[in-house]
């Protein structure tokens, strides 16, 4: 029996859940959670047993999935924040970041290295695009209460996991040759996908729950 | 383990929990804004239900208070002075000419004075005079006709540039005003009443004074619809941001004042 660690249930279950409540996601910015949720979840499965079992270097494939998932998000807040401003900037990032990362890859950290550098810019940027949702859910106050709609549980996932994530990119040079380290940052980053995952879980079913008052 | 690696964990510890309570702190400004600020539109939405409520009411009472005045004014006046008309029409006897062109000319006067005063209450079954005339002439004609049903002295005073206010805040002001005045007719035993509109630019000022025999402002001394009325006129003051003071010495009278401000709340 394959045993996996305890972060890909959460992913399996958002999987799942995107599966169950995708009428409700359909026509809305997360249309695209389950096939992005699958993505994550084969890369998981892919890298775990590359890089456990295999013992292969898989920093490329983390390289790769890391950036489809930032794309992804800002994705998700294009169309998701209002100012027309603000979607220009997460446009803008959709446009630019691939070509940053590649250059990251090509240039500087190498294909077998982790991306942290463009990790860190990734990791600020969608903090910083979560600041903006929340900011116009301050100016809009009447937008429902705050923990029935969806995107705030979205962006809350990924405000944390984002926060977690930025002190190892930062500090990423001397961790990668401190084996304790690591290890610590690994526990820490299982618990933000915990609750990355578990916030995405919330987002579908609030979701779901707001169609279903709408169609009533 | 080394004292770097231990530095190292130390940062990543420090930086992961500084960044991480950086979001809760974040999080939790939202909701209580949020949460803030909603309780204030809702706050702000009952008040402006209260305020069209307490309008729609005052419009009510004022119709109630006109239909009453006219009901006494036609049984106590034009009443009065058609069934003396109809008395000396009554008692004419052509066969007796002499006092019969003083009865004539008296009920020809008595007619047309009743025609008179019922053109003046047919105006004032426009219920809607509030709107129509504005607050300084509609107080002025509530006093006339009180002056007119009563042995009441009354003044009527503005000072400075009169202006209007909108329409529903003349409307709850003229109510206060016709409650006070019925509070006066009724408990105050005066001989006048003098009311005071001050124009000012940010704020009218009114004034109401009867030399009456006063009240002591205790509410256990207060008569109990007595005391709801004046609740009543405070309340409706404070939905339209105004200030609601009454002041009284027994034995010399009783003084309302209410100040209005300019600026809409």
């Amino acid at each position: 029996m394959l045993h996996l660690p305890i972060y890909m249930y959460a992913e399996l279950g958002a999987l799942v859940t995107s599966l169950l409540t995708y009428r409700a996601l359909k026509g809305t910015a997360f249309r695209l959670f389950p096939f992005f949720l699958f993505f994550i979840v084969a890369v998981e499965l892919a890298g775990d047993y590359t890089g456990r079992v295999l013992h292969y270097n898989n920093a490329w494939l983390y390289n790769i999935s890391t950036t489809l998932e930032f794309i992804f998000y800002a994705f998700i807040f294009s169309r998701t924040l209002r100012h027309p401003a603000y979607k220009k900037i997460t446009l803008g990032f959709m446009a630019v970041f691939p070509m940053l990362v590649l250059l990251n890859m090509f240039f500087i950290q190498g294909l077998t290295e982790f991306h942290s550098y463009t990790n860190a810019l990734g990791s600020i940027l969608m903090v910083f695009f979560c600041c903006l949702f929340f900011y116009e859910l301050l100016l809009n106050p009447l937008e429902g209460e705050l923990h029935k709609v969806p995107m705030f549980w979205v962006s809350t996932g990924i405000l944390f996991f984002y926060l977690g994530d930025l002190s190892f990119d930062l500090l990423y040079n001397l961790l990668k040759n401190d084996a304790m380290g690591r290890d610590l940052f690994k526990s820490i980053n299982n618990n933000l996908i915990l609750i990355l995952y578990s916030c995405f879980i919330i987002a579908f079913l609030c979701q779901r729950s707001l169609v279903k008052s709408l169609s009533h | 383990m080394s004292k770097e690696s231990r530095e190292i964990i130390i940062a990543l510890i420090a930086g992961t929990s500084t960044l991480l309570l950086l979001g809760v702190l974040m999080i939790s400004f939202l909701i209580l804004y949020r949460s803030r600020h909603r309780k204030l539109i809702r706050e702000r939405e009952q008040l402006k239900l209260s305020y069209e409520r307490e309008l729609l009411k005052s419009q009510l009472e004022i119709q109630e208070q006109t239909f009453r005045h006219i009901s006494q004014e036609i049984h106590d006046n034009i009443g009065q002075m058609l069934s003396l008309a109809r008395l000396n029409i009554s008692t004419m006897d052509p066969t007796q000419p002499t006092g019969m062109e003083q009865k004539i000319s008296d009920s020809k006067k008595l007619v047309s004075q009743a025609i008179y005063d019922l053109r003046n209450l047919s105006h004032g079954l426009n219920t809607d005079y509030v709107a129509d005339m504005g607050l300084a002439r509609a107080i002025e004609h509530e006093l006339e006709m009180i002056r007119k049903s009563s042995e009441q002295e009354t003044v009527f005073q503005t000072e400075g540039d009169v202006y209007r206010l909108d329409k529903q805040r003349e409307v709850i002001i003229y109510r206060i005003v016709q409650e006070t005045l019925n509070n006066i007719l009724k408990h105050a035993a005066s001989r006048k009443i003098i009311i005071h509109l001050h124009y000012r630019p940010e704020e009218i000022t009114l004034t109401i004074t009867d030399n009456g025999k006063g009240f002591d402002l205790t509410p256990l001394d207060l008569d109990k619809s007595f005391g709801l009325g004046i609740k009543n006129m405070h309340n409706r003051a404070r939905l339209m941001g105004a200030r609601f003071q009454i002041s009284s010495t027994l034995g010399e009278g009783t003084s309302v004042l209410v100040n209005v401000p300019v600026a809409n709340t």
